[in-house]
């Protein structure tokens, strides 16, 4: 008899997930794991992963295997999905995580005059390089006739910033000016018309895609006046969690969301719906 | 209370085209003129089908080219009071499979090079204290462009779903928001128009097909395009800051 639980189901689905073992994408990867799938982390360092490995993989009971990535080299991101699509045999979800800030890049004295070896290097390694694993992933996915692709967006992909929640002084570099990085907005905007414009391209072989727009992480690097601030601004009065994205995730990554393609879905706590 | 009507018009108002080259660049400096606007352009090649006061050769590559268009602004044309950049509605190239330095180079240009633009020009316009910034796209900025149009022109089909084009084409939808944060309080403002598909100007399976899903029964024509740049060039559009106006017959409004 039909079972609605199965629907979530992941055992025997080869998921390939970035960024999966910190903030947001440990959210989404202790979901996918909860949901049997057998896992490949895309790590920076393979030797920093394997206590990780090891670990979740015998708390779960699955195969969990780390491959080598870095977002800002081509021919690794190349490598990865051939190494993964030639030991699982197919790619069943793609779940894509990772930002990189680039670290070598100098900013002017305000976040508007933002230095064009920075906007060069956030264009390289976020934009671009999500566009380029995207298409590698949806190659196989367009070959298999089946797959989901799910995209970190971001809730500054749907709104501008709010400057109330920065005027405060140890965040002031924001409040000062009122707008905050142009490549983030630039990048996130253009990645919410992509999921749809990509929709429109797979949905024809049987391939979904869709991307989850999470708002501010309660993380240890946030202050205590920037969340007391922020929340007022949510619905639900809070900062994220990372496992606030691991229902939504599951969803989208298993069958149970195999209706759902070209979304910009906020998890937010009703932020940008007021 | 004054005739409102007048604040419509450009007319004293100087404007600086950028990448009037490429779709909807020429009925956008056509309909800034024909409002009484001043109009120079800037970009990879000059337009010879419309005038223009004056043309800067500008290829969006570098905070060092940016910063000499704006320059080359503040000394030709003394006060800039529209800006609209046009780059995102370059051609991408055809196709889904592309490399890496193809995807690279492609959103360089686009996303990069308006970036740099807006910085430069809004710099110099806060500086002002006054301005409207325009960022012209098309309607796949607010939805997937539909497969189904396109059966009966598979050539166009390439061409609309290429791999980069909703990224480019809708990069600006939320960057007018975070530009229009910064710009507000130096008195400018920062907007972006969503275009439909021009009359005549593609196969006609497709246009019919277009048609069909739309609307108002009919595509975009020049008039359209003069239009919705003088509204949101004019001082008639003075609070409106942060938002992306469809310009589409009410395609994307289903």
């Amino acid at each position: 008899m039909f079972n609605t639980y199965d629907l979530f189901s992941m055992k025997g689905k080869n998921v390939l997930i970035t960024g999966g073992r910190v903030m947001y994408g440990l959210g989404a990867t202790m979901a996918l794991a909860d949901a049997g799938a057998n896992l490949y982390l895309a790590s920076h360092s393979v030797e920093s992963a394997r206590e990780f490995v090891e670990q979740l993989s015998a708390e779960k009971g699955i195969k969990v295997t780390a491959v080598p990535f870095d977002q800002g080299d081509p021919a690794s991101i190349d490598a990865m999905f051939k190494t993964v699509i030639a030991d699982g045999g197919s790619l069943d979800a793609f779940i894509h995580c990772s930002r990189t800030i680039p670290s070598s890049t100098k900013n002017g004295p305000t976040p508007w005059d933002t230095g064009d070896d920075a906007i060069e290097a956030n264009v390289r390694t976020n934009s671009a390089a999500t566009i380029h694993m995207v298409q590698l992933a949806g190659a196989q996915m367009v070959k298999q006739r089946s797959g989901s692709i799910v995209v970190f967006g971001s809730m500054m992909g749907l709104i501008g910033v709010e400057k109330h929640n920065y005027d405060i002084p140890e965040q002031g570099t924001f409040g000062a000016v009122g707008a905050g990085g142009h490549t983030y907005a630039v990048d996130k905007s253009g990645l919410t018309a992509w999921i749809r414009h990509a929709a429109s391209y797979y949905g024809q072989y049987g391939v979904r895609i869709n991307a989850v727009c999470p708002g501010g992480l309660n993380s240890h690097r946030t202050s205590e006046d920037f969340a007391r601030q922020y929340s007022k601004h949510t619905q639900l009065g809070r900062l994220a969690n990372q496992e606030d994205v691991s229902g939504l995730i599951l969803t989208l990554a298993s069958d149970a969301g195999a209706y759902l393609t070209g979304l910009n879905i906020p998890i937010d706590g009703g932020y940008t719906a007021l | 209370m004054q005739n409102f009507l007048t604040s419509f018009s450009l007319s004293g108002k100087n404007a600086l085209v950028v990448g009037g080259e490429h779709a909807y660049g020429p009925e956008l400096i056509a309909g800034l003129q024909a409002a009484g606007a001043r109009v120079w352009t800037a970009g990879s090649a000059p337009i010879t089908d419309v005038p223009s006061e004056g043309f800067f050769p500008y290829h969006h590559t570098s905070a060092d080219e940016a910063d000499a268009l704006a320059a080359w602004a503040k000394d030709t044309m003394g006060t800039v009071d529209v800006l609209v950049e046009n780059v995102l509605n370059m051609d991408t190239a055809p196709g889904w499979d592309h490399d890496f330095d193809s995807i690279n180079a492609q959103a360089q240009t686009a996303m990069g090079g308006m970036i740099l633009t807006v910085q430069a020009m809004g710099r110099m316009m806060a500086a002002q204290g006054h301005g409207s910034v325009i960022l012209s796209t098309d309607y796949g900025a607010l939805v997937g462009y539909d497969p189904h149009n396109y059966e009966g022109c598979p050539e166009l089909y390439q061409r609309d779903f290429s791999l980069l084009r909703g990224y480019v084409r809708g990069s600006c939808v939320n960057y007018v928001r975070q530009a229009a944060g910064f710009l507000g309080e130096h008195g400018c403002r920062c907007n972006a128009l969503a275009f439909a598909p021009m009359a005549g100007k593609q196969p006609q399976a497709f246009e019919d097909a277009f048609v069909a899903h739309n609307q108002i029964k009919r595509l975009a024509t020049a008039e359209d395009i003069a239009a919705a740049v003088t509204f949101l060039a004019s001082d008639a559009s003075v609070y409106i800051t942060g938002i992306t106006l469809p310009v589409d017959g009410g395609y994307t409004a289903k």
